[in-house]
C-alpha cells in the first residue's frame, strides 16, 4: 500500500504540488517565526554576554519599572569605589538626545535616541567602542554612533545639532562609536558626551543611570557584592553581572515570547486557511480517481486499505511539503534580516539560529494539518463501492449533506456560545475563548456554506449572463456545479476576509472613539504638541525646554504639559498614569469632575476615574497604595473623581510626578493662544520656536485627531501585512480548485471550442467562475467579520469603544477579493483555453 | 460579443458561393510521426462534398476517416494539401479565425458528450449562436426545434434526457446556426436501433427538407445507408464511392473492397 500511495503521489504531482504550496507557506511562517525569534534571542544573548563580560557587578534600584531608570547619586558611586576589593567602578549618565540632520529633520525617533556619558579610562567596562576618531573630552563635543554617521553622511569635524531636554545645541562630531561590534543597535542612535555635559543636558546633575564595577580579584564575587550592598543606601542593590545578565535575558525572552506568540497567531490563521485547501484538494483528487479506487476495491483491496493508501499519500505530501516549508522558513528569516538591514535597523551580529523546536513544530504542524485534512477525503474514498469501476456511481448523497448540516449547525452554535462567553461574561483572559470560538465558528459556517453556495453564487453571478451571454451563464453555472467544492474553496478566503474585516472594524471603531474622545475631552484646546514619530512614550517626547520657550511667547495664553509613566499597585502590577498641570488642566481637558477638585492635586494626591474609584472602593479623602520608581511605596490621597476617558484612569500633578519619576520628557503639551490673537499668528509663533525641536509636531484639533487615527492605520497596515499570507494561500486554493475542475471538464471545454468558443471566451468563462467563488468567500467572510467585529466592539463598549463601520475599506476588500479571483484564474484559464479539441473529444 | 474582426470575417466568408461545393480537400496529406515511424493517415486524398447532400464516409479502422473529418472541420491541420469550406482555405487561418469559422460555418455532432451539462436543452441548441453573441433566427429556430421533436423537454438539463434525445439536441444545435456544413462522427454509435433510426431520420430530413449539408463518419452499413452518397476510404485514400446506397449495396461494396 505504501508503494501504491507513493505511486499515487507521483501520478498526481502537479495537483498535489499545489496542495503542497499551501502547506509549505503555512509551515514556513511557523518555522520562520521560531527561527527569527531564536536568532534574535541568540544574538541578544551574545550581546549581553559581551556587555557583561568585563563587569563583575552592577548597582541598581531595587524595583524595576517599565521605561524608568532609577538614578544613582554620585556619592553612591564614590562609596562603591571605596569598597575594599573594588578595582574600578564606573557611573554612566544616560538620557534623551536626538540628532538633527543637515536639512533640519530629526534623525531616528521610531527607535530610541539614546544619549550617554563617556568615562575616560573605563573602556573595559563599557560596551561602547570607539570605531573612529576620539571620545568627547570637553563641552561642545559629541561622539556619534557609526551607523547614524554613515547613513546621514557625517564626517569627523562636522557640526551637528542635537535636541536635548535643555534645548537644542550644536556640537562638533569628534568620533564615531559602535555598540560592541555593531555600528548601530536596532536602529537606535547614540550621542555620547563628556560627563559634565551629560549631567547638564540630561538634566540629572550628579546622578548616574547605571553603575558597574570590577573587583581587584582579592575577594570572592559574593563577598564583594555583600560588601557593596552594605554601603548602598535604601532602595538600591548590588547584583553580580551574571544575575543582571540572567534578568536581562528573562526580560528579553518575555518580549520575544510575546513576539513569537503574536506571529504564531498569524501563522495559525495561515495554517487554518491552508487546511481548507488541503482538504479540498484531496477531496477533488479522490473524486477524480473514483474509478481507480473502485478498481482497487474490485481486485480485492479492503476499504480500510483504500483509506490507508489515501492517508499515506497525505503523509508523504505532508512530510515533503513540511520539510520544504521548514527550509523556506529559514530562508524567510534570512530575507527578513536583509530587509531590516536595508532599512538601517541592524540586529546584533549572530549566526542564524535553528533550534530543534523550529524544525519539530514546523514539521508537526504541517503533517498533522495535512493528515487531518485528508481524513474526511480518505473516508470518502473507502466508501467507493467496487461497482463504481464500471458504472457512473457517485460518492456522497443528500443524506450525508443533511448530516453535515446538523454537525455544522452544532459547531456554529458552539462557536457563537464560546464567543459569547469570552466577550460578555467577566473573566480575566477572554482571548482563548474568543479565539477558539472564532475558529469553531469558522468551521461551522464553512460546513453550512455548501447549503447556500448554489443560491448565493447564482445571485452573485446574476449579472454575468446579461453582460457576457452564454459565456457568463456557463461561468455562473460552473461555479455552483459542485457546491461543496465551491464552498470549501470559498471558506479559505472567507476566513482570511473575516479576520481582515474584524481588524478593519476594530480599527474604524478605535478611530471613531478617538474622534469622539478628542472632540469631547480636548474641545477647548487650540494646539497640541507631540513627538512626530510613534515611539515609546517614555523614550521620546517634548523637551521641557520647548514648553518653557513657548510659555514665554506673548501670543500664548496657556501651556499645559503632560507626562506619562508606570507605577505599581499593592499587587505589584504596573498601571499607567498621566501627570498634568493642575493649574491649567481645566482649560485643556474636560475631565468632567464628579467629586473633589483638580486644584487639590497641586499639593499631591491622585484623581481617579469614577469606575476605577468604584472598583477600588475609595472616595475623596481616602488613600490608595502606589509604588513609584524614585520614592517607593506611598499612601496617596484621592483628591477627586472624574468621568472622562481621554487620558488615564489616574491623574497626578506634574510636580508630584517629577519627584517620583525619572522621566523628563513631556508626553504631550497643550497650547492655547491668547485672546485677541489670531490663531494662525499664534501658530506661526509657536512653530518658530519648534524649528529647534523638529522631533515634535504642532497640531490643531483636526490634525491631532488625524495623527491619532494615523497611528491606528499604521497598526492596521502591520496586521494586514501579517494576514496577507493567509489571503494568498486562499487565492492559491481558488487557483488549485479551478485547475482541478478544468482538468475534469476537459471534454466539455473541447466541445465548447469545437462549436466556436474562442480561447478568449474560454478564459473569460473560467475567470468569472473564479471571481464568483472569490466573491462568495469574501462576502461570507465580510458578513462573519462584521458580526464578529460588532460583537467585540459591543463587548468593549464599557471601555469607551464606539462602533465604527469602515464601509469604503470593506468594499475595497471585496473588490480586492474579486481581483484576487482574477489573479487566481490566470493560470487555470490559460490551461483551459489551451485545451486540445481533438484530444478532448476523443472517445475512450 | 462580436467584435469588428469577427464581422469582417463573417462578411468575407459569407460571400455568395461560386461552386456547388460545401467543402473539399485537395491532395490532402496527414502524416503522424517522422522517418520510419511515419504514419500516413491521409495519403494525398482528394474529395468534394456537395451542398445540400448527406455524405457518409466509411472505411475500416485506421483508414483515415476520422482524420479526414477532423481536418475538413478545422479541428486539425493537414501536413500538406488544402482544405476548403465554401471558398475559405483553412490552412491560412489562425486559431481565432478557425474558431470563428467553426462557429459560423460548421456544425458538429459527436458520438457522445455533445451537450454542456449545466445548460438546458434549449440553451444547448442555441449555444453556437449565443457564443457568437448573435440573435437566433426565430423562424429557423422554431423549425429546427419542431423537427427535433423534443416538445416540453426543451427546458430540461441533458442528464434528464434519454441518449437519443441528447443526440437529437446535438443535431439541432448543429443545425441552428445554419452552417455551411455539418460534421457527424458516429452520431448514433451509442444509441439503440430505434433511437438511432430516429436520429438518422432527423438528419436525413434536415438535408432533404431544410437544405442542409451533412458529412458523417461511420463504420456501420445501416447508418451509412441513410446517406445520399458514401465515400469509402482505405489507407488514407478514397477507394470507392456509392450513390443513393441501400443496405445491400453498402454491404456489397464493403465485401468488394475488403476482398
Amino acid at each position: 500500500m505504501l508503494k501504491l500511495a507513493w505511486k499515487g503521489v507521483l501520478a498526481h504531482k502537479l495537483r498535489l504540488g499545489l496542495t503542497a504550496i499551501a502547506i509549505v507557506l503555512g509551515v514556513a511562517f511557523v518555522s520562520g517565526t521560531f527561527v527569527f525569534t531564536d536568532t534574535l534571542d541568540r544574538a541578544f544573548t551574545g550581546l549581553f554576554d559581551e556587555i557583561n563580560a568585563s563587569v563583575d557587578l552592577y548597582v541598581r534600584g531595587e524595583t524595576e519599572f517599565t521605561g524608568q531608570v532609577v538614578p544613582i547619586p554620585r556619592d553612591v558611586l564614590d562609596d562603591v569605589q571605596a569598597v575594599p576589593g573594588i578595582d574600578n567602578a564606573v557611573g554612566t549618565v544616560q538620557g534623551f538626545a536626538q540628532f538633527i540632520d543637515q536639512s533640519g529633520d530629526p534623525i531616528g525617533g521610531q527607535a530610541p535616541t539614546f544619549g550617554f556619558s563617556w568615562v575616560p579610562g573605563a573602556e573595559d567596562l563599557s560596551v561602547i567602542t570607539i570605531k573612529e576618531g576620539r571620545p568627547p573630552e570637553a563641552a561642545g563635543e559629541v561622539m556619534m554612533d557609526a551607523g547614524t554617521a554613515r547613513d546621514n553622511g557625517y564626517s569627523i569635524g562636522d557640526n551637528v545639532r542635537v535636541i536635548l531636554l535643555t534645548g537644542t545645541e550644536e556640537f562638533e562630531v569628534i568620533g564615531f562609536a559602535g555598540f560592541g561590534e555593531e555600528d548601530n543597535l536596532l536602529g537606535a542612535t547614540l550621542a555620547i558626551f563628556d560627563e559634565p555635559t551629560a549631567f547638564r543636558v540630561f538634566d540629572s546633575p550628579d546622578e548616574y543611570a547605571s553603575v558597574s564595577a570590577v573587583g581587584d580579584g582579592t575577594v570572592a564575587l559574593e563577598t564583594l557584592v555583600d560588601r557593596v550592598n552594605d554601603v548602598l543606601p535604601a532602595g538600591f542593590e548590588a547584583v553580580t553581572a551574571d544575575v543582571q545578565g540572567e534578568e536581562d535575558q528573562a526580560d528579553l525572552q518575555e518580549a520575544l515570547g510575546f513576539l513569537n506568540t503574536a506571529l504564531l497567531v498569524f501563522a495559525g490563521i495561515s495554517v487554518l486557511v491552508g487546511s481548507f485547501i488541503i482538504y479540498n484538494t484531496f477531496s477533488i483528487i479522490i473524486a477524480q480517481r473514483m474509478k481507480e479506487m473502485a478498481l482497487l476495491r474490485a481486485v480485492g483491496a479492503t476499504s480500510r486499505q483504500v483509506t490507508r493508501m489515501v492517508v499515506m499519500e497525505a503523509l508523504v505530501v505532508g512530510f515533503i511539503a513540511s520539510a520544504i516549508g521548514v527550509l523556506a522558513g529559514i530562508g524567510l528569516t534570512v530575507l527578513i534580516r536583509i530587509a531590516f538591514d536595508a532599512f538601517g535597523v541592524s540586529f546584533p551580529e549572530g549566526p542564524l539560529t535553528i533550534r530543534p523546536t523550529a524544525v519539530i513544530v514546523g514539521m508537526a504542524v504541517g503533517m498533522v494539518v495535512t493528515l487531518f485534512s485528508a481524513v474526511i477525503p480518505a473516508r470518502q474514498a473507502s466508501r467507493i463501492p467496487p461497482v463504481a469501476a464500471i458504472t457512473e456511481a457517485t460518492v456522497g448523497g443528500p443524506r450525508s449533506l443533511r448530516k453535515r448540516a446538523i454537525a455544522a449547525t452544532i459547531l456554529t452554535a458552539i462557536g457563537v456560545l464560546l464567543l459569547f462567553v469570552g466577550l460578555f461574561t467577566s473573566n480575566d483572559d477572554p482571548l482563548p475563548a474568543v479565539g477558539l470560538g472564532a475558529v469553531v465558528l469558522f468551521f461551522g459556517v464553512a460546513g453550512l456554506s455548501p447549503l447556500i453556495a448554489r443560491r448565493s453564487a447564482r445571485i452573485i453571478g446574476a449579472p454575468l449572463p446579461v453582460i457576457y451571454g452564454v459565456t457568463g451563464t456557463l461561468a455562473r453555472e460552473n461555479s455552483v456545479r459542485r457546491p461543496r467544492r465551491t464552498a470549501a474553496t470559498a471558506s479559505a478566503l472567507m476566513i482570511g476576509v473575516a479576520v481582515v474585516s474584524v481588524v478593519a472594524i476594530l480599527a474604524a471603531s478605535l478611530k471613531e472613539s478617538i474622534t469622539e474622545q478628542i472632540t469631547e475631552n480636548f474641545g477647548s484646546v487650540d494646539f497640541q504638541i507631540q513627538a512626530s514619530s510613534f515611539g515609546d512614550p517614555t523614550l521620546t517626547g517634548v523637551s521641557p525646554a520647548a514648553s518653557t520657550l513657548i510659555a514665554e511667547l506673548p501670543e500664548v495664553d496657556v501651556v499645559s504639559p503632560m507626562s506619562f509613566g508606570f507605577w505599581k499597585n499593592s499587587n505589584g502590577s504596573e498601571r499607567d498614569l498621566i501627570s498634568v498641570d493642575s493649574t491649567t488642566l481645566d482649560e485643556v481637558f474636560a475631565a468632567d469632575v464628579q467629586t473633589g477638585s483638580v486644584a487639590d492635586l497641586a499639593d499631591g494626591g491622585v484623581l481617579l476615574q469614577v469606575d476605577t474609584a468604584e472598583d477600588l472602593g475609595v472616595v475623596v479623602g481616602d488613600t490608595i497604595t502606589m509604588e513609584f520608581p524614585l520614592t517607593g511605596v506611598e499612601q496617596v490621597e484621592v483628591d477627586g473623581t472624574f468621568t472622562s476617558e481621554g487620558l488615564s484612569a489616574y491623574l497626578i500633578d506634574n510636580d508630584f510626578f517629577e519627584e517620583r519619576f525619572s522621566t523628563k520628557l513631556n508626553f504631550m503639551v497643550f497650547v492655547n493662544i491668547a485672546e485677541g490673537v489670531d490663531l494662525e499668528a499664534g501658530r506661526a509663533a509657536v512653530d518658530a520656536v519648534l524649528t529647534d525641536f523638529p522631533n515634535v509636531t504642532l497640531r490643531d484639533q483636526a490634525e491631532f485627531i488625524e495623527s491619532q487615527k494615523a497611528a491606528v492605520d499604521v497598526l492596521l497596515v502591520v496586521i494586514n501585512a501579517l494576514l496577507l499570507l493567509a489571503i494568498l494561500i486562499a487565492l492559491l486554493g481558488i487557483a488549485n480548485t479551478l485547475a482541478l475542475s478544468i482538468f475534469e471538464r476537459k471534454r466539455e471545454l473541447g466541445l465548447l471550442r469545437a462549436v466556436g468558443m474562442t480561447r478568449r471566451q474560454v478564459r473569460r468563462m473560467i475567470r468569472w467562475e473564479a471571481v464568483i467563488t472569490a466573491l462568495y468567500g469574501a462576502l461570507l467572510g465580510l458578513a462573519l467579520g462584521v458580526a464578529l467585529g460588532w460583537a467585540v466592539v459591543t463587548a468593549l463598549e464599557s471601555e469607551g469603544l464606539t462602533f465604527g463601520f469602515p464601509f469604503q475599506l470593506l468594499i475595497t476588500y471585496v473588490i480586492a477579493a474579486a481581483l484576487g479571483g482574477v489573479l487566481a484564474s490566470i493560470w487555470p484559464s490559460f490551461r483551459g483555453a489551451k485545451t486540445d479539441v481533438l484530444e478532448a473529444i476523443a472517445y475512450q | 460579443m462580436p467584435d469588428k474582426r469577427e464581422t469582417l470575417l463573417t462578411e468575407a466568408t459569407a460571400a455568395t458561393p461560386t461552386t456547388g461545393l460545401a467543402a473539399r480537400v485537395e491532395n490532402g496529406q496527414k502524416i503522424y510521426g517522422e522517418g520510419d515511424a511515419a504514419v500516413h493517415a491521409l495519403a494525398g486524398l482528394s474529395v468534394e462534398f456537395e451542398r445540400g447532400r448527406f455524405t457518409a464516409i466509411m472505411g475500416p479502422s485506421g483508414s483515415g476517416k476520422s482524420t479526414l473529418l477532423h481536418c475538413v472541420a478545422g479541428l486539425d491541420n493537414l501536413t500538406s494539401g488544402s482544405v476548403y469550406i465554401g471558398d475559405t482555405e483553412l490552412g491560412s487561418l489562425n486559431d481565432r479565425a478557425l474558431t470563428l469559422l467553426r462557429r459560423k460555418k460548421v456544425g458538429f455532432i459527436f458520438q457522445a458528450f455533445n451537450l454542456i451539462p449545466t445548460l438546458s436543452a434549449a440553451e444547448n441548441i442555441t449555444l453556437p449562436i449565443d457564443i457568437a453573441g448573435d440573435d437566433p433566427d426565430k423562424a429557423w429556430y422554431d423549425q429546427v426545434v419542431e423537427a427535433v421533436g423534443l416538445g416540453d423537454r426543451l427546458s430540461h438539463r441533458p442528464t434528464e434526457l434519454s441518449g437519443g434525445q441528447q443526440q437529437r439536441v446535438a443535431a439541432a444545435r448543429a443545425l441552428v446556426s445554419r452552417p455551411e456544413i455539418i460534421f457527424a462522427d458516429e452520431p448514433s454509435g451509442n444509441l439503440d436501433s430505434t433511437a438511432a433510426g430516429e436520429l438518422l431520420g432527423f438528419m436525413k430530413q434536415a438535408v432533404k427538407d431544410l437544405g442542409q449539408t451533412i458529412v458523417m463518419v461511420t463504420h456501420d452499413p445501416v447508418t451509412a445507408s441513410y446517406a445520399d452518397r458514401i465515400v469509402f476510404l482505405g489507407d488514407g485514400k478514397v477507394v470507392g464511392e456509392l450513390h443513393d446506397p441501400t443496405q445491400d449495396s453498402v454491404l456489397n461494396m464493403m465485401k468488394q473492397l475488403g476482398g
